[in-house]
């Protein structure tokens, strides 16, 4: 007779299997539902609750939303001034709300703030996601060269040349749009300037009142040509907010009629005489409004360009560890056999170098260096900056790994008559590689992502493209899920490699 | 052979070696015993220069060293290599190379110091694996070796740099007791062979087999030395007669604080 032996856990029953996939799907939809799960926000509630939440970014700058720079502490920008203007309209108070400002949207589905207002242009792929509320300000796109370049004037002649622009900005989509343009795209405003000025740049094409407010300072530089297409900022507000809408909408009307924005903006030094009467005609002429290149492509395209910035990621990331993990090795040696001078070196090249933020370092040797006379190209800027960040790191795993080296095994070497450096490079080197393997490929694998770091000196890598095709497209999830697929996909065959290479290594044959 | 003058060596103030004189002659066994911290393997490991001594002077195998030279000299660092390559050392703790097989254990150094092709290295380390018994062992790394096989392999090393003196710090300590004797065997080859050997060890049957001579050290300095027959049989200091009746518990612990009376004791006797 056989035993049955009873299982301790009973299996999962037809029953048990049904209520798992029911709160399966009871997550799946309630993460679909996510963005539209805030409740409608009406001018009723605001002014019961006293006080509306816009949301901004202040680190989008002047003259937007920025912080004074007599105090700090304190944001201004012709942004706060008309948020001022409407909670006075509305008897409420102002309350910014501070956001990312490619997340800007997103944050407003989650219901961060009750609507946007940072330079929100009104574009069909805006109009899409939010709703977007009549014109408060008409911008358009300013050419800035260097004071002696006199052959950029209109947008055709930016074709063939290398141009600077804001990330995911309406200068960017302009210059995708019209094709044949090398596009720099930064991570601020005041970037493109440097490199104008420092000549990685023929041109730059950003906002006008931003080109007001980064370029007018710059000795030079000078604003080219005349500004051309015209765009609007509005206010953004969740689709389901219409009444909402419909207030602020006859708030703007109000603040216009009353010339209380043509004091804000001549206070900032943003009017333009045209403005008054294109601001009235809203509607009735069609503003040049571009549609994003980017958006709308098959996915197998956005993979396809995915794929493409993954290649600049691995070449990053390659030889920016060769030149670690070399670099790394001299830095050790030198710490523990080299002479006194040597060694202080090194030991205060690993401190300083741990001590202080990658990004921190990488701002210097792209946007600092220009300043003794040092142009380096993004790409050598990128991979000095990683290579010799993480070559701080791997001085400190090779040394941890020489120094777990029994001191009898140097001197068993130096019996035989071996020299010192002889002895290292037979007898302790080797047996340290191997402790150090893990460690390093660790490194390798957090430098790999490390990398997308290299963004702010305009390289366009695997997370920078991901951000550009995110924000054109606002697919955050579906991009974000194949972005993250290529990632580990590359990280994951090079542990394993890792891994492989260590036993190979091993000599522990027991 | 050796020839040590006035050796002193402190560390943070406290006199490891101080003041130690001896000599040995080519071919003479000598074997130096005395109480843990007394400095024997101090002095073993400034006659390969593992060590830079305070004072005094040594000379081995024709290279000499003296404390009052320059010691960042390259004439100095010179003799430091000569003295190396005439001494071959042997550790307590074996320090194989563990990421070597034997063979590649042996070969290393001749490859890389003397510049010896691989080929010849490899049928000279042979014939040192086949001298210690491990000839079927080349292909072996130190992890699946016992203690006593690494210690064979590490006297093989050193010998297949052609040292004209061994120096052997506890060769045996670290050993179980039952493969103590393989390795002391190889040793007792040696020794018959006419190396001139230094060891230090607590192997009293040893060394009363092998040694000529007899070092009793204690607190830096040199107690007593002599023919070992002589020492076994008839030592002079009471600091040797304490010393030898703790590693030979038949020796009367009454009779080792008195003065020994003509040198009648005879510790002969006691073993039986």
């Amino acid at each position: 007779m056989k035993f049955r032996i009873k299982p301790a856990i009973p299996p999962l029953g037809r029953k048990d299997l049904e209520k798992c996939l029911g709160a399966a799907v009871l997550f799946a939809a309630l993460v679909a539902a996510l963005p539209l799960s805030a409740h409608a926000v009406t001018l009723q509630e605001i002014k019961a609750r006293g006080v509306f939440r816009w949301g901004a970014d202040a680190e989008g700058g002047a003259p937007y939303v920025f912080p004074d720079p007599k105090d700090p502490d304190k944001l201004i920008g012709f942004e706060v001034d008309l948020a001022q203007a409407l909670a006075a309209k509305w008897g409420v108070k102002a309350e910014m709300v501070q956001n990312n400002w490619d997340g800007l949207i997103p944050a407003l589905g989650r219901g961060s703030f009750d609507f946007i207002m940072n330079g929100l242009e009104i574009t069909p792929e805006h109009l899409k996601q939010v709703g977007m509320s009549k014109p408060y300000y008409i911008y358009s796109q300013q050419i800035v060269t260097a004071k002696d370049r006199n052959d950029i004037k209109t947008q055709e002649d930016l074709k063939g040349k290398s141009v600077g622009v804001l990330s995911a900005s309406m200068s960017q989509r302009l210059l995708e749009k019209m094709g044949g343009v090398k596009i720099v795209s930064y991570a601020g405003n005041s970037e493109p300037c440097r490199d104008l000025k420092n000549g990685r740049l023929d041109a730059s094409l950003m906002d006008y009142p931003i080109a007001l407010y980064y370029a007018k300072p710059y000795a030079e530089l000078k604003f080219s040509g005349k500004p051309f297409a015209y765009g609007y900022y509005g206010i953004g507000v969740a689709k389901t907010d219409e009444a909402l809408l419909k207030d602020i909408n006859s708030a703007i009307d109000k603040l216009l009629a009353e010339g209380k924005l043509k004091a804000i903006y001549k206070k900032w030094g943003m009017w333009e005489n045209s403005m008054d009467a294109r601001m009235k005609r809203y509607g009735k002429e069609d503003a040049v409004v571009q549609e994003n290149k980017a958006a709308g492509l098959p996915w197998g395209t956005y993979l396809l360009m995915l794929l493409k910035s993954a290649v600049i990621t691995v070449e990053l990331s390659v030889i920016s560890m060769v030149l670690a993990v070399g670099l790394g090795l001299a830095l050790a040696l030198a710490r523990l056999f080299g002479a006194a001078p040597l060694r202080w070196l090194s030991t205060a090249y690993v401190e300083v170098v741990r001590g202080t933020p990658l990004l921190i370092q990488l701002y210097i040797l792209y946007y600092g260096l220009p300043n003794i006379g040092i142009k380096l190209s993004a790409f050598i800027a990128a991979i000095l900056g990683l290579g010799m960040n993480y070559a701080a790191y791997e001085a400190e795993n090779y040394r941890a790994g020489i120094q777990a080296i029994p001191r009898g095994q140097m001197e068993a070497a130096l019996s035989l008559g071996m020299t010192r450096m002889q002895a290292v490079r037979h007898v302790v080197l080797p047996q340290a590689m191997r402790i150090v393997i893990p460690p390093i490929s660790n490194d390798f694998i957090a430098l790999f992502k490390d990398s997308s770091l290299v963004s702010v000196i305009t390289m366009v890598e695997l997370t920078k493209m991901y951000g550009m095709l995110a924000n054109a497209t606002y697919n955050y999830m579906g991009l974000g899920l194949m972005t993250a697929a290529i990632y580990f996909g590359l990280s994951y065959p090079a542990s394993l490699a890792a891994r492989h290479l260590e036993k190979k290594l091993a000599y522990d044959h027991r | 052979m050796i020839i040590v003058k006035n050796l002193v060596k402190s560390y943070k103030g406290h006199k490891v070696l101080d003041g130690i004189s001896m000599g040995q002659a080519k071919g003479e066994k000598v074997v130096i015993i005395g109480p843990s911290g007394c400095g024997k393997t101090t002095l073993l490991r400034c006659l390969n220069q593992m060590e830079v001594f305070d004072s005094g002077k040594i000379s081995v195998a024709g290279v000499t060293i003296d404390a009052a030279s320059d010691h960042s000299s390259k004439a100095w660092k010179q003799s430091r290599h000569e003295l190396r390559m005439r001494v071959g050392m042997v550790f307590q703790s074996f320090n194989l190379f563990p990421h070597m097989t034997a063979l590649e254990n042996i070969t290393l150094a001749p490859v890389k110091v003397k510049g010896m092709y691989a080929a010849h290295a490899g049928r000279l380390g042979m014939d040192f694996l086949e001298k210690v018994g491990l000839g079927e062992k080349a292909g072996f790394y130190p992890s699946q070796l016992s203690g006593g096989q690494q210690q064979r392999v590490a006297i093989a090393r050193a010998l297949a740099m052609k040292p004209e003196v061994m120096l052997f710090d506890e060769p045996t300590s670290a050993l179980d007791p039952e493969v103590k004797e393989d390795v002391l065997g190889v040793m007792r080859k040696l020794a018959y062979e006419g190396m001139t050997m230094l060891v230090i060890t607590h192997e009293i049957s040893f060394a009363r087999d092998i040694a000529d001579r007899l070092i009793f050290m204690e607190g830096g300095k040199v107690v007593e030395t002599g023919p070992a027959k002589e020492i076994f049989s008839r030592p002079r200091e009471a600091r040797t007669i304490e010393f030898l009746s703790k590693l030979l518990p038949r020796m009367p612990r009454a009779k080792a604080a008195a003065p020994v009376p003509d040198n009648q004791l005879s510790l002969e006797d006691l073993w039986g």
